[in-house]
């Protein structure tokens, strides 16, 4: 079920109200089925994948543990070649057949089409995958002792806040909250709800707002102008940021409620000064899943000049298909891989750069200057993971510099008519310059929240204020909220 | 954790006390049984979900009327009068089975709806169009949204939608202002419409008060809503796949088991774009072209602008032509 439906208004505070009702020793059972309905919402039959991969990793974590020299090493490859597999299955199997037919076609090998498999993506495959990989590969590293409760090991993957979404967790961190005993706390139930209010108030208000001229423009880009290719563009950049976040803030909020900690997942990534510094702050579990599984796994940067950037391409290569089985989203992270490699190879010129020009003299200015370059290059590549396919990809990326020939007819003739989105329903100028404030105010929190922690500022205000601000944020959420149904975005991942 | 409950209940009272209200008003008339859902001869002012007028509006009547011939289909099948109609079928059990932005879906689970409450089909007329004939799935919105009986899904989803549309800024402000003033916001509808309850008939009786009072006028007012077509023919894209495939031969397989004598028409729209040849063909072959009457395309219908009460919605003497047409010699070019 969605986090911003019905059902999930209802789901949650009986879930959490039984469960601190309840003794702590049936409290994993109930939550394990909590999350099992919480799935079943969705495709219910695929709850069978989910307990298949469960048993398979539950016995391989307790065998390596086990077990002694390489034959522990046989069974953490048991158990990634069946997480790996059953992704390639229903997540890459058409995908690569089709690219394989493509070829043998183009290059007249035979008119033979390897056939197609009619399956859809178990929601939230590729979170739980990693989440359990990670767990077998830990347990292999000796960093985690093997779970011998199968009920709790099927709780650490089958979380519902964390289920199909994330944030991927470490073992380390949450399987023993899981053993812990939780007590009912004013404090975290308090937190974890303003959590909640504030991740439904980035997803409804916010990030579904801008779908509504994101998805008509990015559906159908050659019906645009180039000025409009942009704002669809830079839209997007905050709604897949509001809409993700949002997600992962309620699922932080609502684990919290129950005393559960999760790890944080985004940290303003829009701040970020280079690339690298980009992933430290977005989609944190996943990029630190590569860091720690693959790209150390492939040596990290311990190894020749030329090996280390190739580490670094791949991991962000992979990283680009684990979001989806399409070109779109393999330029995507090659492009992100390309950045990191080019802003290593070329740092030395852009330090020459900013002492020549001065600019490194004066620290605002070289770090709004970094802060606004990443924040492009970061856009631009959401071109190609919102696109359609890789023409509409290409298609906007070609008309982008007309952009700038339509900035100025607008300046000349004070008309944004041309635009061509004021017939879609719902845009209007109130409506772009509401998108725009938003966006605005959001950014606001961010600082002001590295500077000190809003809540925490909030709970010393008095009793008036904060219902004040608590009964703000939920008219917003109500009367703002867009509320048409809209998946997450990261839920086809 | 009391102490907690205890703040909650206080800080929830406010949106309490409005779902109360909410259900107390019922705007949108969901929660409560009605003898009319419509106003007669005046405006609703609240638009109404017309599919969950009509099936209430059903359900309550048909123990009494017996129904036994549907005309089924979006708002443009509204002016296919029942009147018209029984000239051509021997029944005047006649009910309007329709809703506004009917679909494939819709029509199917209308019927489904039927045959499962053991109700009679012996005519029906369908009135589809590629709008119509697109939609395989269930509307979004309290005002499209299918009732549950009709869709078979949540009936919680469903009443819910109508909650999120109540606490919707701009609706609340114009009813609010409404119930206080009377003044008719943007988001109300001050047209008034004519409602028949037992055949579930809804005419446009503003537009022709209006039409009657000065005609010239009505069109020169809405010299932009009737834009220039091109003079060269335009075929839509075909709609149909195998989603709706399934859904037609559904239809078909029903109004089969219920020997119903029905006839298929595609309507003439002002757009005069040609249902494409591979979805005529399509529904042909599904349901016989004796079933068939298309009018879709550049006609004589399409081609007159009198024939429009705006570029969506034909008026009912055209609708009285079309059936003519279709009960008689069929297609008309």
């Amino acid at each position: 079920m969605l986090f911003n439906s019905f059902q999930f208004l209802l789901f949650f505070p009986i879930v959490t109200l039984l469960y601190f009702l309840l003794p702590h020793k049936f409290r994993w059972l109930h939550l394990l089925i909590a999350s099992c309905v919480f799935y079943a919402a969705f495709i219910p039959i695929y709850i069978l994948i989910l307990f298949f991969t469960i048993i398979v990793d539950y016995i391989a974590g307790i065998m390596i543990e086990n077990a002694e020299g390489t034959r522990r090493k046989w069974f953490l490859v048991l158990s990634i070649v069946v997480n790996v597999g059953t992704l390639a299955i229903f997540k890459y199997y058409n995908f690569f057949t089709n690219n394989i037919n493509d070829l043998l076609h183009s290059l007249h090998v035979t008119t033979y089409n390897i056939p197609l498999l009619q399956l859809i993506l178990p929601i939230g495959l590729s979170f739980h995958t990693f989440q359990a990989m990670s767990y077998t590969i830990e347990v292999y590293r000796g960093h985690q002792k093997a779970e011998r409760h199968f009920g709790i090991y099927a709780l650490y993957v089958m979380f519902y806040p964390q289920l199909v979404a994330g944030p991927i967790e470490r073992p380390q961190n949450i399987l023993h909250q899981f053993h812990e005993e939780k007590h009912f706390d004013y404090y975290n139930v308090t937190d974890g709800l303003k959590l909640m209010m504030w991740g439904m108030f980035k997803k409804v208000v916010i990030a579904d707002r801008l779908a509504l001229l994101t998805d008509p423009v990015f559906n159908f880009p050659h019906q645009y102008p180039p000025i409009t290719l942009v704002l669809a563009t830079l839209f997007f950049t905050f709604q897949i940021f509001c809409d993700f976040s949002g997600y992962s803030d309620i699922a932080l909020g609502s684990a919290k409620v129950m005393g559960f900690t999760l790890m944080q997942n985004f940290r303003s990534p829009y701040q970020s000064k280079s690339i690298s510094e980009f992933w430290k702050r977005w989609h944190i579990s996943l990029s630190t899943w590569f860091r720690d599984y693959l790209y150390i796994s492939l040596g990290g940067n311990r190894v020749s000049v030329p090996r280390w950037y190739f580490n670094l391409f791949f991991v962000f290569l992979v990283s680009g298909l684990w979001h989806g089985a399409s070109w779109t989203f393999v330029i995507w992270g090659a492009l992100h891989g390309f950045y990191l490699v080019f802003a290593i190879v070329s740092q030395p010129v852009r330090t020459w750069l900013n002492d020549k020009s001065g600019v490194s003299k004066l620290p605002w200015l070289n770090n709004t200057l970094q802060v606004l370059s990443t924040f492009v290059l970061a856009a631009f590549a959401w071109i190609f993971f919102r696109a359609n396919n890789a023409g509409d990809a290409f298609y906007i990326i070609q008309k982008l510099p007309g952009a700038y020939h339509d900035l100025m007819h607008i300046v000349q003739t004070h008309s944004v008519y041309f635009m061509n989105i004021w017939e879609l329903p719902n845009i209007s100028y109130d409506y772009v310059g509401l998108c725009i404030g938003l966006i605005i105010f959001m950014e606001a929190v961010h600082v002001v929240q590295n500077k000190m922690s809003i809540t925490a500022t909030l709970n010393k205000q008095p009793k008036y204020v904060r219902w004040a601000v608590y009964y703000a944020a939920v008219l917003c959420i109500i009367f703002m909220g867009v509320y048409e149904n809209r998946e997450f975005i990261y839920f086809q991942f | 954790m009391l102490v907690f409950i205890r703040k909650l209940l206080l800080f929830l009272l406010p949106f309490v006390l409005l779902l109360a209200l909410y259900a107390y008003l019922d705007p949108f008339k969901v929660i409560k049984h009605y003898d009319s859902y419509f106003a007669h001869d005046l405006p609703n002012y609240v638009y109404i979900n017309k599919e969950h007028g009509t099936v209430e509006n059903f359900k309550a009547r048909y123990p009494q009327q017996q129904y036994d011939s549907y005309i089924l289909g979006s708002s443009r099948s509204f002016n296919f009068r029942a009147a018209d109609w029984r000239q051509y079928i021997n029944s005047d059990k006649i009910y309007h089975f329709d809703a506004s932005k009917e679909s494939l879906f819709g029509v199917a689970g209308k019927l489904a709806f039927l045959q499962k409450r053991n109700s009679p089909i012996k005519h029906a007329l369908i009135i589809v169009d590629a709008t119509l004939l697109k939609q395989a799935e269930n509307e979004k919105g309290h005002l499209f949204i299918k009732h549950p009986e009709i869709s078979g899904e949540s009936a919680i989803s469903y009443y819910f939608e109508y909650v999120k549309a109540f606490f919707s800024f701009n609706f609340l402000y114009d009813y609010t202002i409404w119930k206080l003033t009377g003044k008719a916001g943007k988001t109300l509808d001050s047209k008034a419409l004519h409602y028949d309850e037992i055949t579930n008939e809804l005419l446009q009786k503003s537009l022709e008060d209006e039409l009657k009072k000065d005609s010239v006028g009505y069109y020169a007012r809405r010299k932009n809503v009737f834009y220039t077509r091109k003079n060269a023919p335009i075929i839509a894209n075909a709609v149909l796949q195998e989603k709706h495939k399934a859904l037609l031969q559904q239809i078909k397989n029903i109004l089969t088991e219920q020997h119903t004598d029905y006839k298929i028409i595609i309507s003439p729209l002002y757009n005069q774009e040609q249902l494409n040849p591979a979805d005529v063909a399509c529904l042909q072959q599904i349901f016989g072209k004796e079933h068939i009457s298309d009018f879709s395309g550049k006609n004589k219908i399409t081609d007159y602008v009198g024939n429009y009460y705006e570029f969506s919605h034909y008026k009912p003497f055209v609708a009285a032509q079309v059936m003519a047409m279709a009960y008689g010699n069929g297609q008309y070019k």
